[in-house]
């Protein structure tokens, strides 16, 4: 009796373990102990790695690890100048693309570039963002400014890239 | 026998939650925002310096010599290839006119119901700038000029398209 009885708490517990471990129940929370290290983005060992393509180191830049992209770096330097309105700009190409993304997650990965200001697109084409763990991708823009008013908020442009 | 039973369970539980936990989302999401930005000028602040052909009206009829009535500038940092598109407009009342026009050392030549696209292709290096020049002869009446500009590195990682837009008019009004 007292063996059956031993049994079924430890059948419990187990059923129990299994629960909790399959994120079922939504608002179980996790005490994870943790050893690592943090890595710069443009650090090949970075979980996400960016990198800039030839021609285009002062394009894709880092400050305090994280990467910022500044595509007037990839045309000129001059912070004075800017991009023509009513106008459509290739920034790189598929063979020559701005900067390269390499996932070495185990997980796969998802781009997505939203801005401010429409016009400013990524590619290869929306939808193609995906990159699969442990493998890399290529990045270049198309910017097409027709209706972006020069001195108008719209005509700066930040955006972000989302890596989900 | 039934102590066996329990280890068997107790090792099934531990693995299904191992194994579930995987697939929990617990461990495996990653997020990061990594910032973009850019910013658009007017043409005669922008990477393609473009200077006078905002609709600009240029008095100089009947001139022997040639008169510059604009500019273009390569502002970016690649020796570009440029092709100008030049397209006679607003003839209907216009008569009798001549046009020559020069952009660096390359010239085309207009005349009377000329109505026919030209284009000019030219090589403009870096940082550099060409002085667009005209002899026009008229009858006292207008003529205005459509530009359409196409530049292109070498590598085609740089592509630049401008329109003669309403919003945006590259063009040049001779009278």
């Amino acid at each position: 009796m007292k063996r059956f009885k031993l049994s079924a708490l430890v059948i419990t517990v187990a059923l129990l373990v299994a629960v909790v471990g399959s994120a079922a129940l939504s608002q179980i929370t996790f005490d994870r102990s943790l050893s690592g290290s943090v890595y710069a983005d443009m650090d090949p060992n970075a979980a996400i790695v960016f990198a800039a393509n030839n021609g285009y180191s002062s394009v894709v830049t880092q400050q305090d690890g994280i990467v910022s992209i500044n595509l007037a770096q990839a045309i000129n330097n001059d912070t004075a100048l800017g991009f023509n309105t009513q106008a459509l700009f290739n920034i790189g190409t598929a063979a020559a693309p701005v900067f390269n993304v390499t996932n070495n997650s185990d997980v796969e990965i998802t781009l997505n570039l939203n801005t401010t200001t429409a016009g400013l697109s990524m590619s290869p084409a929306a939808g193609d963002y995906t990159i699969a763990a442990g493998t890399s991708k290529d990045f270049y823009f198309t910017f097409d400014t027709t209706g972006i008013v020069p001195g108008s908020p719209e005509a700066t442009i930040t955006g972000k890239i989302e890596v989900r | 026998m039934r102590m066996r039973i329990s280890i068997l369970l107790i090792t099934l539980g531990l693995a299904l939650s191992f194994f579930s936990l995987a697939k929990s989302g617990a461990l495996s999401a990653v997020a990061a925002n990594r910032p973009v930005s850019a910013r658009v000028a007017d043409d005669e602040s922008a990477f393609f310096q473009l200077k006078g052909f905002n609709n600009t009206d240029n008095q100089i009829s009947n001139n022997s010599t040639y008169k510059n009535i604009g500019s273009i500038k390569n502002n970016t940092r690649e020796t570009l290839e440029v092709s100008i598109t030049v397209r006679p407009v607003s003839l209907t009342t216009v008569k009798n006119w001549s046009a020559s026009l020069k952009i660096g050392s390359t010239e085309v030549s207009f005349s009377k119901n000329d109505t026919a696209e030209k284009q000019f292709d030219l090589t403009v290096s870096s940082g550099s700038s060409l002085p667009v020049d005209v002899i026009f002869k008229t009858a006292g009446e207008s003529i205005t000029l459509s530009y359409q500009f196409k530049a292109m590195s070498a590598s085609n990682t740089t592509v630049i398209h401008l329109a003669d837009t309403s919003s945006t008019p590259r063009r040049q009004t001779l009278r």
